[in-house]
């Protein structure tokens, strides 16, 4: 067609150039040839470029196509320089619209006729696209126009599998439509120079479409226009993206960074891409922990490429930039608002978290839908609310309530008690703390440092640098958690709602559970909150019919669990190794296939487990230093125990105690009632479960094991009582209306009244503030015991208490408890020390016994309670003197040694002999600095010769050096001493030697911890798109059977394209 | 009979499905061995009721091998004194005495005394002035002090830990006679004490006897006759409310007419702790002598306490009834005619569990009008074991008693260098008593290390009269071994991890401040005086001294004369064979 025909066309029938690029198309073409022929738009021109195509395309191509019809290239050049070639064919020449066409995209047989339509219509518009749905999914819609958040992720405003349902066929702006389907006027692709010629695939459609945009057309997605695209190129592996892992992601990447680049202004670049640049290395970062190093290696190279093309690129935005017409605050409306890809994570987690995806072992059917159309309470809001939303209803109502209870515990200042300390100023303490080969404080050792602080430092970030909010939500918090995953869990019963929520609320009101928190026993309260979770990560690693990657997940959320659990809450490894010890017996021995392989995960998630906890663990069966925890209590009578209702909490000793049995009994009852004839073996064990349970509480209560809170081991009863109570609810109406009315139906009303009962009771409870031992900010010792950190450095503070059963004592820091002491092990020989000098001091026989407390550090020692035995016993201890108090006894030790300091050698040689310091007046001066926990530095340089003390425990760890030099070892148990010689020059040091082991061994468990977040976050069998190559050679079928487009639709004069098949 | 009858209900009811007869079976199984396992258990509790948690057993606990004596008490500077450290164990005992001196505390260089012998240090007049402290390391010893002036001596055992509490009783402020107290800070922090006076009336509180400072390093000397005037058998107790304290007592008994009434000097001993009874070797109610006990109630309730002496006269109406002593006050008992015997064994005991306190001070006047007046701080328990430091035979006459309150025959031995055998098989019948004369072992012995050692609970009790001009009159409860060797048992000691987050107790006395409490015009913050107290103070805070004597003080005041009698000169050298009560 020549030009002077295309002057006398009229306007409404301009003259359209189809451009079809094809590179390894065959398995579609022939379908793609077919629909372009179908086509009723008569002045259409085809112009088929193949882009050197390696699968039987060209041969296909020759056949079908007239040879002056069809360039062959030499090399794949990619989208845009294949564009730019048809370009130069006198086909296009004269044409006045351009339709850029995939070779997997087919058209509906009016596509194009409605797109010239548009065009024709307004002459404002620059480029068109029409919808694309999927190829093989007829009705689901895969983009209707394209937009991008302002830092360039594409987006394409639709939810997964969103079904087409002309809820978005309103013709509008669009930030860009695809090039697969996209019509543009000659003349502006003419203008906008074209194609960047270095963008092969991937966000040239962006960067194109910006730049018109910024030119001054506009761009518009067409509905009216379907189009069917297999996007071939993203989702199958066509060379050249299969020839290298992460191919794809590089060219989007390096694209979508140019893009921005060129066509944001300066103002608007200057913020847009320091984030860009922050959420780069987070996606490397993220690729990394999921060992996608391929997509990792992409962003880099990506970045490496733009930053080499930086020249060019800057060229291009200069043209750009120049022939901009619209700013881009106009601009604004088109991209996506907010940050989409935080919606995307959003949507991630709240499957995750809802976990749909967990299929109910007792009860998989989905019973909750209700027909709208019969649906009884279609005109009651509020109680169709409550019906449809049970589990947010109860959430709400038992969080006001627990937040009421609250409420004394929420001002400023610390919460304290039981386990609980003070949280340090900045999360990262915790890891410092953790990753330090030496753990000072308060009677700390070499041994390996608890995982627990490591857990607690990451779980603080969640504080956002608050101290404060980072307590109150690690502390607080667990109640809450536990109703979730409790919630959660109940989807292995099954998966109605409002039976799940009644199970949460069980557990989550339970005695041991409360009890935990208002005691302050922490570690139990983080099992008790994470045991609904570890038993839906075991079910879920454990079945067979888990799908491969959610079980991997959960074997990986397994491991990471039970070292969490094992790590906050030791004295509860025990029944948690029973419990995966019995899963993994339990699959393994069953026959059937997949059962080895859900053993293997079971087993993978112990051995990750143990491996992580491996050098703790080590250290903890060779020091046997464990701390015990905070005893009492240990009073639990048979009938409480097997109740489950131990006497932790206010009130629950007397009638309420009795009324809290009879409802746990009572669950019981209604669980035998309406379960044992429909899933007897599930209640039978979930009751032996309980009563197992109790009996091990109860026998660990007889014997006094000190390491245990016997009520801690009822945590299974507690979730087991739960799960009856889920049970119970799922199967309460069902099973009763099988039966004429009689003894079961009256005794199960009455149980669950009496049940009902207790759950209010149990919330009345919560309301009160049942917390006796959290205190906020508790005047543990008196300001003035702590006032002398600054100048004095570190020192020790010893806690004495004295009643009919003895002395008790403890030791803290200056700043008094800290729960970066949280599971500390204890050094055994400081520990035999102080007891011994306790003893001593408080026997009254030796006046020496306090004296040596100073050797250890200890600057104050504060009398909790005491007898007055035992303080007549310590006004016999010359080196203690009795300081005022408003508090309480305090008394301040005469012979304070600083943590590291340098004795004159008379002095250091009394100290060697006769293990008495003697006063210690003004020697804070000489103190060394304690540059971190592990090192020392002393004051100044060249000291005088003497003894050189540290108030650690003793460890051949400890090396002292003064100038580089050495100092030799003396022996001054249970504390460090070396001999500071004549002559030694030089600034005396002194560090805990096994630094670099420590760390080694701390890499290799941060590594293996790695390994397993990457397991769960992507795990083997996981895959985020699958390839869909069914029925890839057929037409879809709605574009075989698509209705002609309706005559008032139909542009006029359309007619079939001028296309030779 | 249910509508699904025994087909149990219909596939709605449950999941879909109907369970397996077998699995049902299994159920049930495992349902009666739950059963089974709780009906043991259960069973278990109730056959095998746990036993309750003993208490920690206490730990034992060898001797101790280091102490320290603190010698309170001041001479003026112009007496002398004599400090006595004798090594009573099997090793050889090193010892260093301090000197607190207006420059600090001054370390003498270290003595070592072989076992069984006394060291006297000698006090020459301006030392004496100076308290001491006694350390000592390796093998015990104990420390005595005692105080030489013109015309009497006074004694008492060194104390061997300071307290939180003191209390004495047996002072008296009448005309005359002046009473102080001695408190002794040893230690590097400045102490605050608090006295609480008791009279027969009852106690007194004053505010200018609050907040008494007691710098560090020194000692102080408080005149109650300031304080707490004209007060026959004055109590005091000792609060210390900061620091640490330890407190002695000095009575200097000097009537106005020279012939009449007790006259002398003694140190009275303060107790840390009130007892539920006191025990006394040594009474002594004859002709020339007059014993009584002055017995002080530092409660809150009354005490009603019982007499109990040593070869009782069967009609003596001290040892018939009940003696009541008013919560916070004292009462004095007079010990004449309570015994057939003229020297004999006293016992204190409270019968309705209110802790007291007692001394028993005794007069004397010879033939020759040499008068003097001793006084003794009971012994709390009876012992197995004494050491009676301070005897001597140089110009002394000393006499070692002892006193079996118990129920059963005790078995004594006296130990000291030169002993005859005699001293090592005294046989003390229930309530009877015992003595030595020391001049027994060796005449002109200026110090005898002496230990009382027995099978059976006893009290021993030293007294010593000089022979030449001036009397030199004490006596002094022996220092029981447990002074020294220190509790053979110490509480059970554990770490417990709940005590980090625990808030500290608040301690069972009231928080005092460390300056004395402002006192308004209108006296408002001025402490109620109790009831029965006679004095109070006036608008400045000082206490008047212009209470008029009641009947009761003349009362006593006459009893007091009457008790002053007169003793030979052979009464009081006279060696009494032992008569075994």
């Amino acid at each position: 067609m020549s030009s002077t025909q295309a002057e006398s066309r009229p306007a409404s029938r301009p003259r359209v150039a189809a451009l079809l690029v094809v590179h390894n198309g065959e398995e579609w073409l022939s379908s793609v040839l077919a629909t372009i022929a179908a086509q009723r738009y008569r002045q259409l021109d085809l112009v088929v470029v193949d882009n050197a195509s390696r699968d039987g395309s060209a041969e296909l191509l020759a056949r079908r196509i007239p040879a002056d019809r069809l360039i062959t290239l030499p090399r794949n050049v990619g989208f845009g320089r294949a564009v730019a070639a048809a370009l130069q064919h006198r086909a296009v020449a004269g044409a006045d619209l351009l339709l850029l066409l995939h070779d997997d995209l087919v058209l509906a047989p009016d596509a194009i006729g409605r797109l010239v339509r548009a065009m024709v219509t307004d002459p404002t518009l620059g480029i068109v696209g029409p919808k694309l749905r999927e190829w093989s999914a007829d009705y689901v819609l895969q983009e209707v126009g394209m937009t991008a958040d302002r830092f360039g992720r594409a987006e394409s405003q639709l939810e997964p599998g969103e079904l087409d349902q002309g809820q978005h066929d309103r013709q509008r702006d669009v930030l860009y439509v695809s090039t697969a389907g996209m019509m543009l006027r000659r003349e502006l692709l003419r203008g906008l120079g074209g194609f960047d010629a270095r963008f092969p695939a991937f966000r040239d459609d962006l960067d194109l479409c910006w730049r018109a945009w910024l030119a001054g057309s506009r761009v518009e997605v067409v509905p009216d226009a379907v189009g069917y695209h297999i996007a071939a190129s993203s989702r199958l592996p066509r060379p050249p993206l299969a020839h290298r892992a992460g191919e794809a992601r590089y060219l989007a990447e390096r694209h979508t960074t140019a893009a921005l680049l060129k066509n944001y202004s300066g103002s608007r670049l200057a913020w847009v891409l320091p984030v860009v640049l922050l959420l780069a290395v987070a996606k490397v970062v993220g690729f990394l922990a999921t060992r996608r190093f391929a997509d990792a290696a992409a962003v880099v190279r990506a970045y490496a490429w733009n930053l080499g093309q930086l020249p060019r690129t800057l060229r291009r935005r200069r043209l750009v930039q120049r022939r901009r017409r619209v700013s881009d605050g106009e601009l604004a409306r088109l991209f996506a608002p907010g940050l989409p890809r935080l919606r995307s994570y959003a949507d991630a987690m709240a499957g995750w978290l809802a976990g749909g995806d967990t299929r109910a072992l007792i009860d998989d059917a989905e019973l909750d839908a209700l027909d709208p159309e019969v649906d009884p309470l279609a005109d009651r809001a509020a109680r169709r609310f409550l019906r449809d939303h049970p589990a947010a209803c109860a959430g709400a109502v038992l969080g006001v309530l627990y937040v009421a209870g609250l409420v004394p515990l929420l001002g400023p200042g610390q919460i304290v008690g039981g386990e609980i300390g003070a949280w340090p100023e900045t999360a990262r303490e915790f890891l410092r703390r953790y990753a330090s080969p030496w753990n000072g404080e308060p009677l700390g050792s070499g041994s390996f440092a608890p995982p627990a602080q490591a857990l607690l430092g990451l779980a603080s970030f969640a504080g956002l640098g608050s101290a404060w909010l980072a307590q109150r939500l690690l502390v607080l918090g667990m109640l809450p958690l536990a109703w979730m995953l409790a919630l959660r869990a109940g989807r292995l019963v099954t998966s109605r709602r409002a039976p799940r929520a009644l199970g949460a609320t069980l557990y989550a009101l339970s005695p041991v559970l409360l009890g935990a928190l208002a005691q302050g026993r922490y570690g139990i309260l983080v099992v008790g909150a994470l045991l609904p979770g570890l038993v839906l990560v075991t079910f879920r690693a454990g079945d067979r019919r888990t799908a491969p990657g959610s079980a991997w997940r959960a074997a990986a959320l397994l491991a990471l669990g039970l070292a969490a659990g094992v790590a906050m809450a030791p004295a509860l490894g025990v029944p948690l190794a029973g419990g995966w010890l019995v899963a993994l017996a339990v699959t393994a021995v069953r026959p059937g296939e997949g059962h080895r392989q859900a053993a293997l995960r079971l087993l993978v998630a112990g051995a990750g487990a143990a491996g992580i906890l491996l050098p703790w663990l080590a250290d903890v069966v060779r020091d046997g230093g464990l701390a015990a925890p905070v005893t009492g209590n240990a009073e639990l009578p048979l009938w409480r125990a097997v109740a489950v209702v131990p006497d932790v909490l206010p009130g629950l000793s007397d009638l309420a105690g009795v009324l809290a049995a009879v409802a746990s009994a009572a669950v019981v009852v209604v669980a035998l009632l309406v379960g044992m004839r429909s899933r007897p073996g599930a209640v039978a064990g979930l009751v032996a479960v309980v009563a197992i349970s109790g009996i091990a509480a109860w026998a660990a209560a007889r014997a006094t094991v000190d390491w245990v809170w016997p009520p801690g081991l009822l945590l299974p009863a507690s979730l087991a009582l739960a799960v009856l109570g889920v049970v119970a609810a799922r199967w309460l109406v069902t099973s009763l209306r099988a039966y004429d009315f009689g003894g079961r139906q009256l005794a199960t009303v009455i149980a669950a009244v009496v049940l009902g009962a207790g759950i209010v009771g149990s919330a009345a409870r919560v309301a009160t503030g049942p917390w006796t031992a959290l205190a906020q900010a508790p005047e543990l010792v008196p300001a003035f015991v702590r006032a002398d950190a600054p100048t004095a450095g570190p020192y020790r503070v010893l806690l004495l208490a004295g009643d009919d059963g003895g002395v008790r004592w403890d030791v803290t820091g200056a700043e008094g408890p800290s729960m970066v002491d949280f599971g500390t092990l204890r050094s055994a020989d400081l520990t035999r020390f102080f007891d011994e000098a306790v003893g001593l001091a408080a026997g009254g026989a030796d006046p020496s016994a306090g004296a040596r407390l100073g050797l250890a550090n200890v600057r104050y020692v504060v009398l909790a309670s005491a007898s007055d035995e035992l303080i007549e016993a310590l006004a016999g201890q010359p080196a203690l003197e009795p300081l005022p108090s408003s508090g309480g006894r305090v008394y301040r030790v005469r012979t304070w040694m600083p943590r590291a300091v340098v004795l004159a050698a008379d002095r250091g040689d009394a100290l060697l002999a006769t293990g008495d310091p003697g006063v210690t007046e003004g020697i804070e001066e000489r103190a060394f600095e304690r540059v971190r926990p592990d090192v020392f530095r002393g004051p100044g340089a060249g000291p005088d010769p003497g003894v050189l003390v540290v108030s650690e425990a003793s460890s051949p760890l400890w090396k002292a050096e003064v100038g580089g030099v050495p100092l030799e070892r003396l022996d001054l148990p249970p504390v460090n001493a070396f001999r500071v010689p004549e002559g030694a020059a030089g600034r005396p040091e002194v560090r805990a030697g096994a630094g670099a082991r420590h760390r080694l061994v701390v890499t290799g468990q941060v590594l293996l911890v790695l390994v397993i977040l990457s397991l769960a976050l992507r795990p083997p069998g996981f895959t985020r798109r699958k390839a869909d190559r069914h029925a890839v050679r057929t037409l879809p079928s709605r574009l075989s059977d698509e209705e002609p487009g309706r005559p008032d639709q139909q542009p006029e004069g359309s007619a079939p394209a001028e296309v030779t098949p | 009979m249910t509508a699904a009858g025994a087909t149990g209900p219909p596939a709605s009811a449950g999941p879909g499905r109907q369970p397996r007869p077998a699995a049902r079976r299994r159920a049930v199984a495992l349902l009666v061995l739950v059963l089974l396992a709780v009906g043991a258990a259960a069973v278990v509790d109730a056959r095998m009721p746990r036993a309750a948690t003993p208490p920690a057993a206490p730990v034992e606990q060898g001797p101790a091998e280091a102490g320290t004596w603190y010698c309170p008490a001041v001479a003026a500077e112009d007496e002398s004194g004599m400090l006595t450290v004798a090594a009573v164990g099997r090793d050889s005992s090193t010892v260093t005495v301090t000197r607190y001196g207006g420059e600090g505390p001054v370390d003498d260089p270290a003595l070592t005394i072989a076992p069984g012998d006394a060291v006297e240090v000698p006090l020459a007049a301006g030392e004496a002035s100076q308290p001491v402290s006694v350390r000592w390391q390796g093998g015990p010893a104990v420390a005595h002090w005692r105080i030489d002036g013109a015309r009497d001596s006074g004694a008492a055992p060194c104390e061997p830990a300071p307290s939180a509490r003191w209390h004495a009783t047996g002072f008296d402020t009448t005309l005359g006679s002046s009473s102080f107290l001695h408190l002794f800070n040893p230690f590097g922090e400045d102490a605050v004490a608090r006295l609480v006076f008791a009279t027969p009336d009852g106690p007194v509180r004053l505010v200018i006897a609050d907040n008494q400072l007691i710098e560090a390093g020194s000692s102080r000397r408080l005149d109650l006759t300031e304080l707490r005037p004209e007060e026959t058998d004055l109590g005091v107790t000792v609060e210390v409310l900061t620091g640490r304290l330890v407190a002695q007592g000095e009575v200097v008994f000097a009537p106005p007419g020279e012939e009449s009434g007790t006259t002398g000097r003694v140190l009275l001993p303060a107790s840390p702790a009130p007892s539920l009874g006191w025990g006394f070797a040594y009474a002594r109610a004859a002709e020339g002598s007059a014993s009584w006990l002055s017995v002080q109630n530092p409660g809150e309730r009354e005490a009603a306490i019982e007499l109990r002496v040593s070869d009782p006269l069967p009609d003596s109406e001290a040892l018939l009834s009940e003696v009541s002593v008013p919560a916070g006050g004292t009462v004095r008992i007079d010990l004449g005619a309570t015994s057939v015997q003229p020297e004999f064994g006293v016992q204190v005991v409270s019968v309705n569990e209110a802790p007291v306190v007692a001394s028993l001070l005794w007069s004397l006047r010879t033939g020759q009008g040499r008068r003097g007046v001793a006084a003794a701080l009971g012994a709390p328990a009876p012992a197995t074991e004494w050491a009676l430091p301070g005897a001597g035979s140089d110009g002394r006459a000393g006499k070692v008693s002892v006193y079996n309150p118990g129920a059963d025959a005790a078995t004594v031995a006296v130990l000291a260098e030169g002993a005859p055998p005699s001293w090592s098989e005294l046989t003390l019948p229930p309530n009877g008593r015992g003595f030595v004369e020391l001049v027994d072992a060796g005449r002109g012995r200026p110090s005898i290390a002496v230990r009382v050692v027995s099978d059976r609970p006893v009290v021993a009790e030293l007294r010593s009269l000089s022979s030449g001009e001036s009397v030199g009159l004490w006596t002094n409860v022996g220092i029981p071994a447990l002074d020294w060797t220190g509790p053979e048992s110490r509480p059970p000691v554990r770490l417990d991890p709940s005590l980090r987050t625990r808030s500290v107790e608040p301690r069972p006395t009231e928080t005092v401040p460390l300056l004395p409490p402002t006192v308004s015009p209108d006296g408002e913050g001025v402490p109620e005086p109790a009831p029965a107290a006679t004095g109070s103070p006036d608008a400045s805070g000082t206490a008047t001294a212009t209470e008029t004597a009641t009947a009761d003080e003349a009362t006593e005041t006459a009893t007091a004369d009457e008790a002053t009698e007169t003793a030979t000169a052979d009464e009081a050298t006279e060696v009494d064979a032992p008569t075994g009560g």
